[in-house]
């Protein structure tokens, strides 16, 4: 079962942990939450933008999602990332997942944060405390000539 | 004969050419890279082929996908989710 979306309200996480399908056959629940952080590349941040292609953006969460599901065996997998203007501390995603055992669990969350933030078509624009703004850019973007999944965080 | 093609900007993209979206008319024929040279062109995008995907209706394409009539395109930008 996959659920992904891509919200202009607030994310309330606190909702959609108790949102869970049931699910007897899942002894993991792994969740990861994203949040804004008031220091980037030394730079005091204030707030962020996030941009959205919306229609590319659910289709590539969906086929993460749905590779996750298969490659690690999740009974489960939520991924709702929000769009719009954010404060310092606010969720800006949120991936949850379940699965027979704890393994499963936590490699499969962390292959969706990861192939999320490498793939899919979502912009951050950071406004700096001293007025600057930019449009950051993930490390492990996928490039048009290294165009598969794979990479990982460190 | 001419293609019309709808073209969305992102990000930076939307920031240089002071737009979120325009529609063009290409040659027949033409490739989504011709059209992103005319475009970085005409804008002075900072980025070129070797940055950016393609979305040619929704969908992932390739560079040298020829385009059509109608076609909806979207230059992606080095992306930052998370």
């Amino acid at each position: 079962m996959i659920d992904v979306a891509i919200t202009a309200e607030p994310i309330d996480t606190r909702a959609l942990r108790a949102n869970l399908p049931e699910h007897p056959d899942s002894g993991g629940y792994v969740c990861f939450e994203g949040h804004i952080r008031d220091i980037n590349h030394g730079k005091k941040v204030r707030r962020l933008d996030y941009e959205t292609y919306d229609e590319l953006a659910l289709k590539e969460l969906t086929r993460i999602c749905e590779t996750a599901a298969e490659r690690f065996k999740l009974g489960f997998v939520r991924a709702v990332h929000r769009k719009g203007s954010l404060e310092i501390g606010e969720p800006a995603v949120m991936i949850q997942v379940l699965s027979r055992h704890r393994r499963e669990a936590f490699e499969g969350c962390r292959f969706v944060i990861d192939q999320l933030k490498a793939r899919v078509p979502i912009w951050k624009k950071e406004y700096y405390d001293d007025g600057s703004t930019e449009w950051t850019q993930c490390h492990d973007h996928v490039s048009p000539d290294h165009d598969h999944e794979g990479h990982q965080h460190p | 004969m001419q293609a019309r093609i709808a073209v969305r900007y992102f990000a930076v993209l939307k920031d240089c050419s002071g737009k979120q979206s325009e529609e063009l008319t290409v040659a027949a024929g033409a490739r989504a890279s011709d059209l992103y040279g005319m475009l970085a062109e005409k804008y002075a995008f900072p980025l070129g082929l070797k940055d950016i995907r393609v979305a040619v209706n929704d969908e992932f394409a390739k560079f040298d996908q020829p385009l059509n009539d109608g076609d909806k395109v979207a230059f992606i930008p080095p992306v930052s989710g998370g």
